[in-house]
């Protein structure tokens, strides 16, 4: 469907040539390490960790087995007539939340912000503010939206408001509107591993809110590389928008 | 003319995102009407280093020109790079790859007219650019620069303290660079040192030595100052709607 899958493919196969135990998900680490505390006792989430490929393609296939998404009919038709050229993320537009590309991203963690900061598919961040403020009245929408976030315990949990309805859940052209609010816990069950959980609560395009299941490994004697999407992209005369789902 | 439709942009965006901008930064000394206190004693991290967080702006006016300030002659260029810088001035910069939304890279990051925010963390410290929503790491674990790096637009950077201030040296970069949007060429064989020194609580002084034999037959050092800014950044999306390009029509 999408060049971008081949380049994926190959992406992969050309770390696990050049580095054949740092793929990821094939940390060398043993997987009963527990998780690290960050100086303030919280754990910590700072790292480089891998892509959930299920949050790239289709985001279906993140929901437990046997839901199905509860699309209101418009959204449904949308993502039918959507074509895979019309992505903007196939512009060099940013992702959005919680979509991913096939690249790893990195946690910042400080007491009071956390910052992702993600390879691609554009060289961006996204900002989390733990210091306890909420979110503004009125928020213009942007691609990341608003984010606050707080501790429950030893999972980090992230609420956000304030996006734009212009990104794409997924390749598969899944939509939501303005009125989209996501709340995100993130656990990292071990050394090696990162859980979350996203709700998406969008009564705008959904008939009710539906959770998202996702996992990353962490990435290890690695970094990110500067991935700069407007740079010779190659990748948008050849998407030409046939639905091979049709 | 680029820089001038920059600020355009940045003085009639700021109004819309008064939502956004209109939280006081927590920590902040301020002065009896609530205004930062921009001379206070500049904070120091748990280590006793200085702290260097903050969102920062760069004094305006070197957009256009990172050397404004040195005399002539100190730019010294080898004939190839005057001539590029010449064109590149005479065609209004319009082959400019920021214009295309490639991100204006190091150290030209210092000079456009967009704040940054700077984070100390435990490992490398991480600048976060409202311009072009992009960012950039400079490690501090004592590593050593790459021998063979792949060549980017941030190039690659490596931080230690000398005293209270953080040298950063820099090297990797594109071979296309444009150090300010005049177009002051940087090649592969830049190799960039910055010193950042926070005097006191409002201020960091910046000094940037720019050492790229290929295009200068000698190094050159530009001195700029950041100040602390009580707002938060907003979201720069370049490839959104973006309206320079076609009115850089070059001469």
């Amino acid at each position: 469907m999408h060049k971008r899958i081949t380049g994926f493919l190959l992406s992969c196969a050309a770390v696990a040539l050049v580095l054949p135990p740092l793929a990821f998900g094939q940390s060398t680490t043993p997987e009963n390490r527990p998780a690290p505390r960050a100086s303030d006792g919280k754990p910590d989430l700072n790292g480089l960790w891998g892509p959930d490929r299920t949050f790239i393609y289709d985001i279906t296939s993140t929901l437990k087995k046997g839901e199905v998404l509860p699309l209101q009919p418009w959204a449904e038709k949308v993502t039918k007539e959507r074509m895979s050229n019309s992505d903007p993320e196939a512009r060099c537009l940013p992702a959005g939340v919680p979509r991913m590309a096939p690249y790893p991203w990195k946690i910042v963690q400080q007491p009071k912000l956390v910052v992702f900061l993600f390879e691609g598919n554009i060289h961006s961040y996204r900002q989390i503010f733990m210091d306890g403020r909420g979110h503004p009245d009125d928020p213009d929408p942007t691609w990341y939206g608003h984010s606050i976030g707080k501790w429950d315990g030893d999972t980090l949990v992230v609420d956000s408001v304030g996006f734009n309805d212009k990104f794409w859940f997924d390749f598969a052209g899944h939509p939501h509107t303005e009125k989209l609010h996501i709340t995100e816990r993130y656990r990292r069950t071990d050394y090696s591993h990162l859980d979350f959980e996203v709700v998406i609560d969008d009564p705008g395009a959904y008939t009710k809110p539906f959770t998202m299941y996702g996992h990353s490994p962490l990435v290890e004697n690695s970094e990110i590389i500067e991935y700069i999407c407007n740079e010779n992209n190659q990748d948008v005369g050849h998407i030409v928008g046939k639905d091979t789902r049709k | 003319m680029r820089s001038a439709l920059g600020i355009i942009v940045f003085v009639i965006a700021a109004p819309l995102s008064a939502q956004w901008l209109n939280y006081p930064t927590p920590g902040i000394p301020r002065l009896p009407d609530g205004k930062p206190n921009l001379a206070a004693p500049a904070p120091k991290t748990a280590d006793g280093k200085p702290d260097l967080s903050g969102v920062w702006m760069t004094r305006p006016g070197y957009t256009g020109n990172i050397a404004k300030d040195l005399k002539p002659g100190e730019v010294s260029f080898q004939p190839w790079a005057e001539t590029l810088y010449k064109h590149r001035v005479e065609t209004s910069g319009k082959d400019d790859p920021q214009a295309r939304c490639v991100l204006s890279g190091v150290p030209r990051e210092n000079v456009v007219p967009y704040p940054f925010k700077i984070l100390n963390t435990n490992g490398p410290i991480v600048i976060l650019y409202e311009a072009l929503h992009s960012y950039r790491q400079i490690f501090m674990d004592g590593r050593p620069l790459p021998k063979d790096p792949n060549p980017t637009w941030m190039g690659y950077s490596i931080g230690h303290w000398d005293g209270d201030t953080l040298v950063v040296e820099s090297a990797g970069f594109v071979d296309n660079n444009w150090l300010d949007n005049s177009g002051h060429p940087g090649t592969e064989a830049l190799h960039l040192t910055e010193r950042f020194r926070r005097p006191d609580f409002g201020h960091i002084d910046v000094q940037i030595t720019i050492n790229d034999p290929k295009a200068y037959t000698k190094p050159w050092t530009v001195n700029l100052q950041f100040t602390l800014t009580d707002t938060e950044l907003i979201e720069y999306v370049c490839d959104e709607n973006e309206k320079d390009l076609t009115h850089l029509v070059g001469k």
